[in-house]
């Protein structure tokens, strides 16, 4: 310690020297002895205070064995010149602790002898960190040596240290390793990133220390790293040690994995098909057309047993495709029917495909929607056996001509195209307001039994509303009231029907009830079949009622005819005698008397001839009226309206009856039949007015326009009951003129009631209108 | 000089009638013919004071050349000969122009009157025809317009009167006793008679009528 100048002679040089942070002292370089020495001396060499080192041998303080080293370390600052400013000794005190102290000795002139000034530090605490580093720098570059993990250890951009297995992978050696910056062996994809991490880091975020980075090797070849980063305190100052795994291998595999995959998911994610994967019965992955499919997404399809899907109908085939399925076989196009989201069912064509999964027999499962393909089979079929059957009704039409036995064996064809438990053709009959069973299929000793009569309730008499549709009766158990049919049905344990209008010509001939034991067994599909059937069905009934009406109209007319030729024979029977007795009578007597008058003389002849004339004027009267009697003439020559005219003249002198007329537009001639049957009509009409309705008094309307003709004869006299009369088939008159106007296509209406009048009106269509 | 033109099938009594009339000094017959178009050319050419035509004849019949002449040649009257004393044929001819009406079997010699009066534009029927009947028949064929009220049934009646009341189909079907759709029917079928096309125009039909009483 050199004497600092701004001290000045007189200052204590003790008070200066415990200013001083470091330990100071002086020694006498012969004897050792301290001669003035600070607090922060007595510190560190153990000493209580400085005073208690003043006077004390130096070497005293030290161990005996080491005494002649400070002898010697004291001889050797006093010969040593200049000396080094600083240098370390090491010290073993007295006490046995050893001390490492950094000192700074000079030579001091005190007085007149040179004195040794030491000043020191304690090193000591300095000195043990600094091998304990040493040893673990040791152990750490022993360790990085032998791991097969990369080591770089770099500091800034610059690698301090790396290790063989960064070289062996970075395949640069140590050198040129140290010399470049560390990003330089990255990947070029990957200088961005980690320049960014270490950015966040040194700027205090969380960052992940492990990621995965590729790398660039000395040869161009990419290698894949798992990297670890931390910094740590290397030689006294922050580096970052990473240690790195070749990861390459792994990497490229899991690469080659994922690559693979997602050529599957892509093909699978545009593939029409629906592709699931299930493992251990369980979806892990469903494509988009699954979810369009199934209608259910995929995480719904993950949650979804696929047993559960399956239609009952299904489940037996897909149970013998699980079994071949259980012995690896890969199961292709089979048909199954699921049920989706909605309810709804669908059809599709699987086919399953296993593949290993991690020790496991996964399935790769492909699904078609064959729907549409799988319905429009059925619809073919069902088509099919739809015509079949309407063919088989239309022959069963041509071949059989009574009703019931038509409805009984088209019930047997229905019910085996529309399956039900009892089916039955029911009959309206309008005149007593019910309906009456015509067949049922199969005869069950049940209350619907053929001939049945069922009264209505509530009768319709046009339903057109019935004629339309198909009444549904989804479940007779929960009808608040039920018809005397629907009772019926409930007795017999049925539980759901239909009844399908039969209708022909705007007419319902009666009904087509298909009944189950079911509830709610006609689908809609079923419905439109029964409603195309019962159209069908109808027709043929239809064609068989009118076969019968004209059956019986072929008789009516026989019958007619039959009556026609009697009262012909009648008419000629009349004419022959009238002509016989009337005619030829007085045919004889003009022939006598022309005799008579050709004998006599002139005056006599005069008086026979008158007489002669006299017969002859009466044979033209009677002549005449035989010819209107049969027919008049005036109807051919002159037409309806004079005829009428002169036929209310004559029925008021022949029965005393008063007929008033009125016309409006019949002055004019109508076909030859259409003025015959108006003319009966109202002849014959009057003429059961004069004979049984006891009055003096009538009307006659008549009028016509372009399309029709109408006569009305109203009387306000006694009446009658038209359908008792109608159904004497007596001579009323009544029959023929509904006769005559059926056979020209017309409408008779007959109003009548004992006791107030009758009112029969006859319409007639004229021209094209008219058919007959 | 009376200018006639004879047409009848019969030739015999064709042949009769020109003898009877030629013997008159008067008249003069100037064509006959047995058939209603060839008498039809023939009044067209000739022209005659008077046509005598049977009623009944094949071809054209009587009543439809009477009608033809009066059209064609409005100067030449027609005398009807006919074996029908019927008022309905006298009056069907006199309906269609014919002036003179002569039956067949009275005397024959009625004819010349009739030939005369029609040349002087005067009508004559032969004596046992019934003029009354005749005029009545006449009046009776007039056609008339029938109250269309008399068209409709009694049950189409009572739809109308109901319905001209503002009775609902229901409210009559329920009144009547019949079923709605009967009583739709007969309420098409009233209207259509009657011509009417809105209940407004029911009502106004019913009141025109009176069978709605107007009420204050």
């Amino acid at each position: 310690m050199q004497t600092d100048p701004a001290l000045s002679p007189g200052t204590d040089l003790g008070t200066v020297l415990n200013l001083l942070p470091v330990g100071a002292c002086m020694v006498d370089p012969e004897s050792g002895e301290i001669l003035l020495a600070n607090d922060a001396a007595a510190c560190i060499l153990d000493v209580a205070a400085a005073q208690d080192l003043i006077g004390r041998s130096l070497l005293q303080l030290v161990q005996r064995r080491r005494r002649r080293e400070v002898r010697d370390y004291l001889r050797h600052v006093m010969e040593t010149a200049p000396l080094p400013r600083f240098f370390h000794e090491r010290l073993e005190l007295a006490g046995g602790r050893q001390i490492d102290l950094e000192v700074a000795a000079g030579i001091l002139n005190l007085g007149d002898r040179p004195v040794i000034q030491l000043a020191f530090r304690d090193i000591t605490d300095q000195i043990s960190a600094e091998a304990a580093l040493r040893e673990s720098e040791a152990l750490f570059r022993s360790l990085a040596e032998t791991t097969d993990a990369a080591i770089f250890l770099f500091r800034g951009a610059y690698n301090i240290h790396v290790n063989a297995a960064a070289c062996r992978i970075t395949g640069f050696d140590y050198h040129e390793l140290v010399a470049m910056p560390f990003w330089q062996i990255l990947h070029p994809d990957f200088r961005d990133l980690v320049r960014e991490r270490g950015l966040a880091r040194q700027q205090g975020e969380h960052v992940d220390s492990q990621y995965e980075v590729a790398i660039l090797t000395k040869r161009g070849e990419t290698r894949w790293l798992q990297y670890a980063g931390n910094v740590i305190d290397y030689q006294g100052q922050p580096a970052v040690l990473g240690t790195a795994i070749d990861i390459t291998d792994r990497k490229q595999i899991e690469q080659a994995l994922q690559e693979s995959e997602a050529r599957f998911r892509t093909l699978a994610h545009v593939s029409p098909a629906s592709i699931t994967v299930h493992v251990d019965d369980r979806v892990v992955y469903a494509n988009p057309a699954a979810a369009s499919l199934t209608g259910l997404s995929e995480k719904e399809l993950q949650e979804t047993d696929f047993w559960s899907m399956l239609h009952p109908d299904s489940v037996e085939t897909m149970q013998r495709a699980y079994e071949r399925m259980g012995r690896g076989e890969s199961v292709s196009d089979l048909k199954l029917q699921v049920t989706v989201k909605h309810s709804a069912t669908r059809w599709i064509e699987v086919n399953w495909c296993p593949f290993d999964h991690q020790g496991k027999t996964a399935w790769i499962i492909t699904g078609y929607d064959i729907t549409a393909l799988v319905e429009a089979e059925q619809v073919l079929r069902n088509n099919a056996r739809r015509l079949e059957t309407l063919s088989e009704i239309d022959r069963l039409g041509l071949l059989v001509t009574s009703r019931q036995e038509i409805a009984g064996s088209v019930l047997e064809l229905i019910r085996s195209l529309i399956p039900c438990d009892q089916a039955s053709i029911i009959e309206t009959d309008p005149t007593q307001h019910s309906y009456v069973v015509m067949a049922v299929s199969p005869l069950t000793d049940n209350g619907i039994r053929p001939g049945r009569r069922f009264k209505a309730v509530r009768w319709r008499s046009v339903p057109e509303d019935l004629a339309q549709g198909v009444y549904l009766v989804p479940d007779l158990e929960r009808l608040a009231r039920r018809t005397p049919f629907q009772k019926e049905l409930h007795r017999a344990g049925l539980r759901s029907y239909i009844a399908v209008p039969l209708a022909a010509q705007q007419k319902l001939l009666g009904m087509m009830i298909l009944a189950s034991r079911q509830t709610d067994s006609f689908s809609a599909q079923v419905q439109t079949t029964a409603l195309e059937v019962a159209r069908r069905v109808a027709m043929v009934l239809h064609n068989a009622q009118l076969f019968g009406e004209l059956e019986s109209s072929h008789r009516r007319l026989e019958e007619l005819s039959r009556r026609l030729v009697q009262v012909q024979e009648i008419e000629r029977r009349a004419i022959a005698r009238e002509l016989h007795d009337e005619v030829g009578q007085t045919l004889t007597a003009l022939s006598i008397h022309l005799e008579l008058a050709s004998r006599v003389g002139l005056e006599e002849q005069a008086q026979r001839l008158a007489e002669t004339r006299r017969l002859v004027e009466d044979l033209t009267d009677r002549v005449r009226r035989m010819s209107l009697d049969l027919r008049p003439p005036m109807l051919d020559d002159l037409g309806l309206l004079p005829t009428l005219l002169w036929y209310f003249d004559r029925i008021a002198q022949q029965y005393r009856l008063q007929v008033t007329f009125e016309h409006h537009g019949i002055e004019r001639r109508f076909d030859a039949d259409i003025e015959t049957a108006l003319f009966r009509i109202v002849q014959e009409a009057l003429t059961n007015v004069a004979r049984h309705a006891q009055v003096q008094t009538a009307s006659v309307r008549l009028w016509a326009d372009s399309a029709t003709i109408s006569a009305q004869i109203e009387d306000k006299g006694q009446g009658f009951d038209p359908d008792f009369v109608l159904s004497r088939n007596n001579t009323s008159g009544l029959r023929g003129m509904q006769e005559r106007v059926r056979l020209l296509a017309g409408k008779l209406v007959i109003e009548a009631q004992p006791g107030s009048g009758a009112c029969l009106t006859a319409l007639l269509p004229l021209h094209e209108a008219r058919h007959t | 000089m009376i200018r006639v033109v004879l047409v009848d099938d019969h030739g015999i009594v064709r042949q009769g009638v020109r003898t009877l009339l030629e013997e008159q000094a008067d008249i003069l017959v100037i064509g006959d013919c047995e058939e209603g178009a060839q008498a039809l050319t023939l009044v067209q050419r000739m022209q005659p004071d008077v046509l005598v035509a049977d009623l009944m004849m094949p071809g054209l019949g009587g009543l439809d050349l009477i009608q033809r002449v009066r059209q064609s040649n409005p100067a030449t009257q027609v005398v009807v000969l006919s074996m029908h004393a019927n008022v309905a044929y006298v009056a069907e001819s006199l309906r269609r122009g014919a002036i003179g009406y002569v039956i067949k079997q009275a005397d024959i010699r009625e004819l010349v009157s009739a030939v005369r009066a029609a040349a002087g534009g005067k009508r004559h029927l032969s004596p046992g025809i019934d003029e009354a009947g005749v005029r009545e028949s006449l009046r009776l064929s007039a056609t008339a317009p029938i109250d269309p009220l008399e068209k409709l049934s009694q049950r189409e009646r009572q739809v109308l009167e109901c319905v001209a009341r503002g009775h609902t189909n229901a409210e009559i079907a329920a009144s009547l006793g019949l079923s709605r759709r009967t009583v739709e029917t007969h309420r098409a079928n009233m209207m259509r008679k009657l011509g009417l096309e809105s209940q407004a125009d029911v009502i106004r039909f019913a009141l025109r009528r009176g069978l709605l009483p107007i009420e204050p």
